[in-house]
Order: C-alpha cells, then structure tokens, then sequence
C-alpha cells in the first residue's frame, strides 16, 4: 500500500512533498485533510521555504517515542540562532506542532535571559518606544531590580 | 578596515589580527597604538558608518545580480557578526527597504511575530527577569502586565519554598527579643523524577528587620497561594495581615478587622485562599472575643460565639460572615492557620462537647463553613497534631513520643481514603531534636519519592525507601519560623487598571498605602515611604533612620540577587538618607 502524499507550499511558492502520517503531527494540517482531504497543494503563506524545510526535517525524524524529547531539544540546540528559532516558532504556531514550539520558545527564552535590555532589542530587533523619561520612570519603581 | 570587493565574497581585512602580530613586548608606543585603533575599530560611530557603507554596497549590487538568495547570504554572512543590528536597520530603512526585504536580508524582528509567540517565549523566561521585559518596549510592557501572562507564567514557575529565617526565636536566653520580623528566603527546588536539589540563593534574601513598620514583631504565616503569602504581624498590639509577593516585593496592608471588643480576642485563626470560580483572592478570619460574664462577685471571661469575617481582595473591607454555624462550640486550636488544598481551608479543631478533634473547611467559593471527615481515631493520643499536603493529598500529621504518623487521604473528602502513609520513627535519627509539642511541619513530597519536613529547625529530607533522614547541608537556611510551599510567579504586578484584582488593590486601598515594593526598596528611591498607622493616617517614615551603613550594607547586598544580574546603575546611595 503506497502511502499518501501531501504538497506543501512555502510563501516563495516552492513545493514540499510528505507523507501525509508524518504530516498530520501538525494540527493544521489534520484539520485541512479531514475537512476536504487535501488533494491540492496546502498554500502556507507565512512560512518561507527553509523553515519549511526545517519543519519538514522536523515531521520527517524517525524516534522512539522515548526518545522523542531529546530529539527535538537537540534538533533546537543545533539551530540555536534567534532569527531562526523565531521563525521556527511562527512556523510551528501556524502548523500547530505544539512539541516544537514549546521547544523553540524555550530555547529563545533560555538565550534571552541573561541578556541586557539592549541586547534583548537588538536580539530581537525591538525598537525601544520609550522615551527616556518613561523608560526612568520605571526603572525607579522596580529600582531593586537593576 | 575596509570592505573589499571580490567577486561575490567580502572580506574583511582583520587589522587587529596584523596589529596584534606586530607588538613587540615592552614597547609602549605601539602597545598604546594597537589599543587606539582597537577602540576605533570598536567605536560605534565608525561601525555604523561601514554598516551603512556594506548596506550600500549591497544594495548597489542589486541592480546586475539579479540573485535574491545570493545577496542575502552575503548579507546575512557579513552581518551575523555585528553587534549593533539595530544601526543596519536604520541604514536599510534609509534606503527604502521594504519590511519583507529587511526580513529576508536579517531575520524576523520579534515585532513582526504574533503576541501569542511572544507571550510564549516571556512566560518561560525566569520571574526575576520579568521585570526587565517591562522595560523592552510598550508592547512588551501590556503583555506581562495581562492577567492571563501571569497565568500562563505561573504554570510554567518552578516550586519553591518560602522560609522566614528567625534564629531569635530558637535562642533559650529569654531575655533577648522576640519580637523580631526575621528574614525572608528564597529556596527553588529543583523536582525531578530521579533528583531533587534545592537551590538557595542567599542574595535574594528579603531582610524584614530593616522594615520600620514590622519592628519588634513577629511575623506568622497564614498561608500562601500562587506565590502570594499573607503574613500576619502579631506583636504586642498590632495584629496587621500582610499580602506580599516575596518575588516582585510588592505587598500591602489589609484594613484593619471589624473592632473587636475592648476586651480582645480569645482566640483568632486566619485562612489565606483563592475562590476557583471567580479567581478572587480571599482571606478568611474566625474568631472568638472575650465577654465577662459578672458570676456573683467574681467576673469571669467567657468566650463568645466563634464568628468570622472575609477579606477579598480588591473589595476594600472585611465583610462578616456572621456565627460560624458548624463549629459553633469548636475551639479552633490557635496559632494554626487555615491549609489551603481544593479550593478549601482547612483547620484541625476540637469540639467542645465530645472532645473529638474534627477537621473544619471553608468554602472559599461558597464562604460556608463545613465539617470534613477526620482519619479513624488512634487508640493513644498524639502530642501534637498538623495538615499537610503530601502528593497533592491532604494529611494529617500527629506527633508522638517515639514516632511521627502520617495519615494520607488518597481521595479528596472520601472518608475511606484516609489511610497511615508513613511512620517515621524517631531512633533512626537520634540527634535530631524530636519536638513534642510542636507542629512537625511537612513541607513537600518531591517528585523523587523524598519528602521536606521541619523538625523543630531545621529543614530535613527524608527517603520512605531507605528511612533515612538526612538534613539539608544549607547554612542560613536553619531556624526557620514558618515556611510555605508554593510556586514563585509575577501574579499581581502592577497592571493597567483593567479592572483586575490588582489595579483594584491599588485603586481602592490607596488611601491605606499601598507601597509598590517593600519599604526598604520604596526608602532607597524617595528617601522616604508612606506607610499607614494602625489608625489608618498614612504617615511618613523616614525609612533610613539612624540606622547607619550596616544597615545599608545589608540593603545592598539584598537585591542584587533578586534580578540575578547587576549590570545597570547601581543604587545611589546618596539618595538614602542618613
């Protein structure tokens, strides 16, 4: 029995094939193929076409299910760059992969922690939309923390 | 340094690298020059300059390199080691770069990522971080400050332990004062199937002493629930119910209870609790006042009727609850405050009648009183007795001569499901102080089969499978006067007035002052904090007094924990006055 396959597209509008087992790990997609059965291509506007792949990468891993939390821990860790865990996280949220967006918020959260306000913005690339004044205002009110 | 054209490669010629060659030792004039060029190297002004130079440079190559991926991988090559993004930004904006060009040459800004991504990733980030994220951008600022972050934060906070380290209280010489607040501490456990650790940070200490208003009193627990702990002052003639959250450092002052009669209370307990209905934070008090009854010549104090009154948050006062029908002829045993487990407080209490110890609950949803069923009675008398929460079940603790008992109830209000848990018999640990009259407390059963508890003071770990007791190594951690289990969360900082408890809290009992962080932190940034009296005027304290440096060095050392970083302007200390 040959299985089934599903096309997604990325938002450059390049093509990935996957089985459609592996693919219903992501909620989304679950829903689109008892809705309609996803014959077409599933179009995913916001996901560029290396997360895709990434994501892809993600579905397509070959664990034990004990062994499962290491794996995307690990599979994480190896693209520990912030840009990339962003939108690895978008991209999990809009697929609805719960483990890997738990696992990529983490690992941005653990990355961010020890940083300085201005390495945060910078990290994050978040414009300060304070004025000094205000920004004043609350560092005397939580003086204790800084 | 310079940006050479080759090909499609760009190099940069690393001078420091050539430079650092050159150096010969003992030759001052070019260690000197290396270091010159170093800090030019390093300036802003000229890195920003070659960003805005590499920009253009990219983007004059636009027009005959067709190839979209090409570009942006020199770009994203040359720009992954810059440490100023924000100033490339600037630049590729002054070139009139769409947002979705800008994102493809250097990732996403978090900006762009929906607030459900965003509130994901700051509700893991450690709670003496949160503070920080206030101060990133507005955006940011709204989402720590919802009520539904705080949730999501405090599903995600670790268990910790609150101990308020009072040595005083253990000293034998009774002429020494009492009456002493004591520390705050803060212990996070590390719960593990296989491991449990507990990490005691000694920098995070929160120093009652140092608060004029808690002075030459005692600090009692009531309880605590999601990282907020009531905290009752009972000094000679001052018996103030504190709300604080140790983490944030923010507290507040309950009003004063309805006046009991001049004659005082006979005996008073207090419960400290959250309604799951409707998410309001409560504290309830029973208690019982003195009536003298004339008896011919000889009058006599008897106890009145047991009321009770309930504080909710929010609401402003204390509302009577009226007689306490069940255990109107209980005397609720003093000094035990109300365990919180499901929704309920619950007290051991005695009845007057038949002398049977009963369990009496709250209802924080309904505000009833009820009586709950109470383990089969043991043939001998414990000394003592306590609750507890062992594996998420409520227990009853009863103290011994040779050993202590631990009565679990598997299922919740089913009076079959009491069963003896454990029995930890006192020869296995024969140096431990085994107090007979004292409530053992039972801190927590930890995920590894271990269980917390407090003989006497000091905080031990026992393992069921071996009966070995053994104390935790923590120095500074011994003589705890009251300790609570409970998770450490951001819950109740401050908030926009939406309409939440806490803007409540601050709206509606400003008039009885409610500082933002604890007066030792509000003293260091005005120099002077408002704090009400007993007769509600709030007055101003000078909160430094004459207290002299140690006391600031104590200050000092207090918060610089709390953030878990120093890196920002130290407080200036000669804003305090002195």
């Amino acid at each position: 029995m040959s299985k089934k396959t599903l096309t997604l597209m990325s938002k450059d509008k390049q093509l990935f094939n996957i089985e459609e087992h592996l693919a219903v790990q992501s909620v989304t997609i679950r829903n689109m193929v008892k809705e309609d059965g996803a014959s077409s291509v599933i179009p995913l506007p916001r996901v560029d076409s290396e997360t895709l792949a990434l994501v892809i990468e993600y579905l397509n891993r070959q664990q034990a299910p004990e062994e499962d939390e290491d794996y995307v821990k690990k599979f994480v860790d190896e693209r520990g760059e912030i840009p990339t865990l962003l939108e690895l996280a978008q991209a999990a949220l809009d697929l609805d992969i719960k483990k890997l967006m738990d696992a990529a918020c983490m690992k941005v959260a653990d990355l961010i922690k020890d940083f300085t306000l201005e390495e945060v913005r910078e990290a994050l690339r978040i414009e300060n939309d304070r004025t000094p004044e205000e920004e004043k205002a609350i560092r005397d009110e939580f003086q204790w923390a800084f | 340094m310079i940006v050479e054209d080759e090909g499609d490669m760009i190099n940069w010629i690393d001078e420091e690298v050539d430079n650092s060659r050159q150096i010969f030792q003992g030759s001052t004039h070019e260690f000197q020059e290396y270091f010159q060029r170093n800090s030019e190297i390093r300036s802003n002004e000229v890195h920003h300059q070659l960003c805005a130079d590499l920009v253009e440079h990219i983007w004059s190559n636009r027009d005959y390199d067709g190839n979209d991926v090409a570009r942006k991988n020199m770009a994203s090559e040359v720009l992954r080691g810059s440490t100023t993004v924000l100033a490339v930004i600037y630049h590729v904006k002054s070139l009139d770069l769409s947002s979705q060009e800008i994102r493809t040459i250097i990732g996403p800004s978090m900006e762009d990522l929906p607030t459900e991504l965003t509130t994901d990733i700051l509700s893991r980030l450690p709670v003496n971080t949160i503070i920080h994220c206030k101060l990133v951008c507005s955006k940011w600022r709204n989402i720590v400050s919802d009520r539904l972050f705080a949730t999501l934060h405090l599903s995600r906070s670790p268990t910790g332990l609150i101990i308020n380290h009072n040595p005083l209280m253990y000293r034998s010489d009774y002429c020494f004062p009492r009456n002493y607040p004591g520390t705050l501490k803060w212990v996070e456990i590390e719960d593990k199937v296989d491991h449990h650790h507990l990490n005691y940070d000694c920098l995070f200490n929160l120093d009652l002493n140092l608060a004029p208003i808690l002075q030459n009193a005692r600090m009692c627990q009531v309880g605590s629930v999601n990282g907020l702990v009531c905290l009752l002052q009972c000094g000679h003639k001052v018996d103030n119910t504190y709300i604080c959250n140790p983490v944030t450092r923010e507290y507040m002052i309950l009003p004063r209870q309805r006046s009991p009669t001049e004659d005082g209370y006979l005996r008073f307990v207090y419960g400290f609790g959250v309604s799951s209905l409707t998410g309001e934070y409560k504290v309830v008090r029973a208690f019982q006042t003195k009536t003298v009854v004339r008896n011919g010549d000889n009058p006599t104090a008897q106890p009145s009727v047991l009321e009770a009154e309930i504080y909710t948050l929010g609401i402003g006062q204390w509302r009577s609850l009226g007689p306490v029908p069940v255990t109107y002829r209980l005397n609720i045993f003093e000094k035990f405050h109300g365990l919180f487990l499901n929704n309920h407080c619950h007290w051991i209490v005695r009845d007057f009648e038949d002398a049977h110890e009963k369990i009496a609950t709250f209802d924080f949803d309904k505000e009833t009183f009820q009586l709950f069923p109470y383990p089969p009675p043991e043939s001998v008398k414990g000394l003592s007795k306590g609750l507890a929460i062992l594996k998420g079940c409520l227990c009853k603790l009863e103290t011994y001569v040779s050993e202590l008992t631990i009565w679990l109830m598997k299922e919740y209000g089913i009076k079959n499901s009491w069963h003896k848990e454990l029995v930890i018999r006192r020869e296995i640990y024969i140096d431990l102080e085994w107090p007979l009259y004292k409530v053992i407390h039972l801190i927590a059963g930890l995920k590894d089969g271990s269980i917390l508890i407090v003989f006497e003071n000091k905080i031990c770990v026992f393992d069921p499978r071996s009966e070995m007791l053994a104390m935790s190594g923590y120095k500074g951690l011994e003589s705890p006067n009251f300790l609570s289990f409970d998770q450490c969360t951001i819950l109740g900082e401050g908030r926009e007035p939406d309409g939440d408890f806490w803007s409540n809290w601050k709206g509606r009992e400003h008039q009885l002052s409610i500082a933002k962080c604890w007066p030792m932190i509000v003293g260091v940034s005005n120099g002077r904090v408002e704090i009400a009296t007993l007769e509600r005027n709030p007055v101003e304290i000078d909160f430094w007094g004459s207290g002299g440096a140690s006391r600031r060095e104590a200050w000092e050392l207090a918060p610089r924990g709390c953030a878990g970083r120093l890196r920002a302007a130290k407080p200036e200390a000669s804003r305090t006055r002195s």
